[in-house]
């Protein structure tokens, strides 16, 4: 009797899943491409405000010397939590201005010269300015494409108090442009202890550099630096590309210190599982990542900053006419690369929703 | 971080307040913004020559399977009411004309609608439509009375009822023959 009951369950569970998916996956509405327009074409080409908020979480739990997983005694680890507000203006249709207000809260266990140490660095951010264009869009009735620039500054409003701590850390330099040879094979010599001394650390717990650095912790950077990219929506019937590339080159900041020219990117292939007339529900396959080079202290390069990774995952975008838009993603990282001792990324979750007025 | 998030929070209220309505799209009981788009043979119309007149503004483009019966549909509702204070614009938002022509040709070879075009779709930016095709019913006063996304035959039945009871109120109406 028992078991019949949970046979029924099963069964009445089952077709609810069934229906779902019948429905998710139901034939095409009378005009999918109306649908697919207004989620994006209409909806970013709307004049007016809109308000957004998004959210990255990053946990950093893997110590990894160039390139290469090492043993992490002291169980070292960065949660870091970038909370952007988003307040937009469209003065007409294919122009848009975009205020990025970022509030970082991030929290750590590392090894210092005391000890291992845990203690968090909570706060606001570098406000971003940008313009966004639209400078082509194409649509018939199989697909839509738009094609978007953009570009801004980034302003030092965040802290950057955490970049002194770059001054004290006893830097490896990378040979910058400032160095002359005999500083460069100093340099060479001084990594190679570097990595002896972590082997060596590895072996007794002490004495062991941190992967956990000012820049990691620091909030702002100091710097005015600028924003260019660009981003690209491409659909074919329920298929759908979507990809978004930013370019950063930055200026010296406070402290002497000048973070990397970085470029990020975000993309990938999509399909649209649900289409109504004002909704849309896409998934999609995100390949997303950064790349920077090494920082600069007072114009030397160091060894300990740059870094390259890709991560892979899922992704969902949700679309209710052209007011609202949602969309969320997990990154799991499938290449990290990085230079000396650096803690790097185990998975990220990604989320927004912004709300056109 | 607790009074950080406060702090925003506080801040996004405050932006949302000082948001011109203007810029909301446009719902029942808002004022329709005047406009002035050309017609198929390059003349303007504007909305707000047609104040005293009751006006049905729908959006629709070649690329719209929807709109191929929306559009004829709409069309019989004109005929319907032909001789009557009310004005039915159908606005284009394709961006190539012949494209729009040969829908025409094609699903409404004799049209009795106003045809206009919007190819940067501006205006259709400024109603902040919620789909293709969108139906608007501004009454007599350029109020909007009506807002209907996509096409369903309830729609049509809608407008119709709407139509009646604005006319028959005859509130605000022109009252030249």
């Amino acid at each position: 009797m028992r078991r019949e009951t949970y046979s029924n369950s099963i069964g009445r569970l089952c077709t609810a899943v069934g229906i779902l998916i019948c429905g998710l996956s139901a034939p095409a509405l009378a005009c999918d491409i109306c649908a697919v327009y207004v989620s994006t074409e209409m909806s970013e080409s709307r004049t007016g405000f809109s308000l957004g908020v998004a959210e990255q979480f990053t946990h950093f739990g893997t110590l990894k010397l160039d390139g290469k997983e090492v043993a992490k005694p002291a169980n070292e680890h960065l949660e870091s939590s970038v909370t952007q507000l988003l307040f937009s203006y469209a003065p007409i249709p294919r122009l848009h201005f975009q205020l990025n207000l970022p509030i970082i809260a991030r929290y750590y266990r590392r090894l210092e010269d005391d000890g291992v140490v845990s203690g968090d660095e909570t706060g606001i951010g570098d406000l971003a300015l940008t313009a966004l264009v639209n400078v082509w869009s194409h649509v018939d009735e199989a697909s839509v494409v738009r094609f978007s620039l953009f570009g801004g500054v980034k302003f030092p409003t965040g802290n950057s108090d955490r970049l002194s701590e770059e001054l004290e850390e006893g830097h490896h330099s990378t040979g910058g442009d400032e160095g002359g040879e005999e500083e460069h094979e100093h340099e060479e010599g001084e990594h190679e202890q570097t990595v002896a001394k972590h082997e060596h650390a590895e072996a007794e717990h002490e004495h062991v550099e941190s992967g956990i650095h000012g820049h990691d912790l620091a909030l702002g950077s100091g710097s005015f630096d600028g924003i260019v990219g660009g981003r690209l929506f491409a659909s074919w019937r329920r298929a759908f590309l979507s990809a978004t590339v930013q370019y950063t080159p930055t200026t010296e900041g406070d402290f002497d210190y000048a973070y990397a020219n970085g470029l990020t990117w975000s993309g990938g292939p999509g399909v649209y599982a649900w289409l109504g007339h004002d909704k849309t529900l896409g998934l999609m396959a995100v390949l997303s990542g950064q790349t920077k080079g090494n920082d600069e202290l007072d114009g030397v390069k160091l060894d300990d900053t740059a870094a390259t990774t890709l991560f892979v995952g899922p992704g969902l975008v949700f679309s209710w006419g052209t007011s609202l838009a949602v969309d969320i993603a997990g990154d799991l990282p499938v290449i990290q690369n990085n230079t000396s001792l650096q803690i790097v990324a185990d998975y990220r979750i990604r989320g927004g929703a912004v709300w056109r007025f | 971080m607790a009074f950080l998030m406060r702090r925003a929070l506080l801040v996004s209220l405050l932006v949302i307040a000082l948001l011109p309505r203007e810029s909301w799209p446009l719902d029942v009981g808002d004022s329709a913004p005047d406009f002035a788009l050309a017609n198929w043979d390059g003349q303007t119309v504007r909305l707000g020559d047609l104040r005293g007149k009751a006006v049905c503004v729908e959006f629709w483009a070649s690329w719209c399977a929807t709109c191929a019966a929306a559009l004829p549909a709409l069309d019989a509702v004109a005929r319907r009411y032909r001789g009557a204070v009310v004005e039915f614009l159908a606005v284009n938002v394709d961006r190539d004309f012949g494209k729009a022509s040969s829908f025409l040709e094609s699903h409404l070879p004799s049209p009795t609608l106003t045809l206009v075009r919007d190819p940067s779709a501006e205006l259709l930016s400024r109603f902040g439509a919620p789909a293709m095709p969108a139906l608007y019913l501004i009454d007599a006063s350029g109020v909007v009375r009506m807002v209907a996304s996509g096409y369903t035959e309830k729609s049509i039945g809608e407008l119709e009822r709407m139509l009646r009871e604005l006319l028959e109120s005859r509130e605000g109406f022109d009252r030249r023959p």
